[in-house]
């Protein structure tokens, strides 16, 4: 019984329509990562970062205590970065920081063995035995215009949009490259590659500057992603309203929405685009089950067929057990009327 | 070309983000005899103003608030020397992104608009601790600004707040917060007293509780 592969690959394969005839039972993922497993399985923050074994562990005991539809590898934001030659610094239980920008030393990494790219190829590779293969195993892979603006240096590389367009295409091409490397590598180790792009948000630059920096890029990969036979996703953090239709235009088969009204969301994609989200994150860490339980029955009520059930940006690692058991039962009990 | 013609090309040159024509026109401005606090208020300083202006209202994005601001300190670095000594300012304020949080855009660019708008800015830069917020306000800042990207680090604002109690300074400083992850609800909750969404609003906020 292969129930969760079903789950989502009956939203590829099938036309809204036919979901609906059938009355599919929703699929749900909160978006359950490093630094949220991490504490829920008593572990420091850094080994589970650094060490295959435990990242792949601590993923798997998230996804066992609430049994949900996809499990995604994904340690921070840093770690195409750091193999790219940023230096960083990862601290005991925090998420790393980037300490100094690669800049013109930037070079392209090689997936086996530079810094902790292995680390999450191993993780993705150890979670595919740990689970049987009873669950699509996501690789996150950054993309390419938040990893050129680590390889810059954030504030630098926003503001080279504006004044040196061409030093900006420059990292947005190595970082492109240096994906597409890695997103071959996680298909090999059996995951599926997930693009997530937090600093293309439409909250830090313009609508122009996605369709003229970001997006090309994105296509690439996207297009390199299909090439090689496989289906993928994109999740852009924060305020996505005006740019929508760029994200769909990516190509990407899944949306993952952050925080922003799932009726307009619904009604610029169309019925047929898969779309992921977006149960409030403040909401989570902060609500109660009730509350929780009310805005995911808003979201799937939206949101169906297409639609994977989930929390809006990545679980924070002080949500209650009990709020993301609530987003998942509640797509497990959810009724078609 | 009068002054005003030339301090309507500063500032929209500023808001054009053409640092070079902004470079030109204050050596312009100072060779002509316009005074350089002039200059930098109704120049510089007004063309920041509407770019805040622009990004208030979402016609420009954070590279162009960058590129402006770089454009902006590149002509206040010609004036800067030829200011009078004590310029008529607004009053000192002091920010900063709390421990643990390194997410410094958005309060560079508060920055940027709170100099903009006259106030003496006193950047205690990224990963503050608590001891730094609280000498700050010893040095007899008006307001603080603190913000965090991240929800894991947002308490540490509640912990600013309990240590300029304890150190009996509560009462002499307005104390903003700010930051993707916070809203009006949190900054009651830790006792704020003030709260902005983005830079713009926190420009009118520290207006609104040191004046």
């Amino acid at each position: 019984m292969k129930t969760k592969l079903t789950r989502i690959t009956r939203l590829l394969d099938r036309s809204a329509a036919e979901l609906i005839k059938q009355q599919i039972e929703p699929a749900v993922f909160p978006i359950v990562v490093a630094n949220c497993a991490a504490r829920l399985a008593g572990e420091k923050l850094y080994r589970v970062l650094t060490d295959a074994e435990l990242l792949s562990a601590v993923l798997d005991h998230s996804y066992r205590l609430f049994d949900y539809d996809l499990v995604m590898v994904f340690a921070d934001v840093l770690v195409e970065a750091e193999a790219m030659g940023c230096q960083i610094d990862i601290p005991e239980d925090e998420p790393p920081v980037l300490l100094t920008p690669a800049g013109n030393h930037a070079r392209i990494a090689d997936p086996q063995r530079s810094e902790r790219m292995p680390v999450i190829l191993a993780a993705i590779c150890k979670l595919r035995q740990l689970t049987a293969d009873e669950v699509f195993i996501l690789g996150s892979l950054k993309g390419p215009f938040s990893l050129a603006s680590f390889l810059a240096g954030p504030e630098e590389f926003l503001a080279l949009l504006v004044e040196a367009p061409e030093q900006a295409d420059h990292f947005l091409r190595l970082a492109t490259e240096n994906q597409k490397h890695f997103a071959r590598a996680i298909i090999q180790a059996g995951g599926i590659p997930f693009i997530g792009d937090p600093m293309a948000s439409g909250s830090l630059i313009s609508r122009e500057h996605f369709a003229r920096f970001a997006l090309p890029c994105l296509r690439e990969l996207v297009a390199e992603i299909h090439a090689l036979g496989l289906w993928t996703g994109l999740h852009i953090c924060g305020d996505t309203t005006t740019i929508l239709d760029l994200l769909a235009a990516s190509g990407a088969e899944i949306l993952s929405i952050d925080d922003i009204s799932m009726e307009l969301v619904r009604n610029r994609l169309g019925p047929e685009q898969i779309i992921m989200g977006n149960v409030s994150t403040t909401l989570l860490a902060d609500g109660t089950p009730a509350e929780v339980q009310s805005a995911a029955e808003k979201c799937l009520a939206t949101a169906l067929p297409k639609l994977i059930l989930a929390s809006a940006c990545d679980v924070p690692p002080s949500t209650p057990p009990a709020n993301i058991q609530t987003l998942i039962q509640t797509a497990r009990r959810w009724q078609w009327s | 070309m009068n002054p005003t013609d030339i301090l309507d090309r500063m500032a929209d040159a500023v808001l054009r983000m053409a640092k070079d024509e902004v470079l030109q026109l204050c050596e312009q401005a100072l060779a002509q005899g316009i005074a350089a606090d002039i200059a930098l208020e109704q120049g510089l300083a007004r063309g920041m103003r509407l770019v805040g202006e622009k990004f208030a209202c979402q016609e420009y994005f954070v590279p162009e608030v960058l590129a402006a601001a770089k454009a902006m300190y590149a002509g206040f670095d010609i004036l800067r020397e030829h200011l009078p000594r004590t310029p008529a300012r607004r009053s000192r304020i002091a920010l900063g992104v709390v421990q643990g949080d390194i997410h410094d855009i958005g309060k560079n660019i508060v920055k940027v608009m709170a100099q903009a708008a006259g106030y003496e800015v006193i950047d205690l830069g990224r990963n503050v601790p608590i001891e730094q917020f609280v000498n700050a306000v010893r040095d007899g800042v008006a307001a603080i600004g603190m913000s965090a990207l991240m929800t894991t680090t947002m308490p540490n604002m509640a912990k600013v707040i309990e240590a300029l109690k304890r150190a009996g300074l509560r009462d002499q400083v307005k104390v903003l917060v700010g930051g993707a992850p916070v809203n009006r609800l949190f900054a009651e909750k830790i006792g704020a007293d003030g709260y902005a969404p983005d830079a713009h609003n926190a420009v009118r906020e520290i207006r609104r509780l040191t004046e």
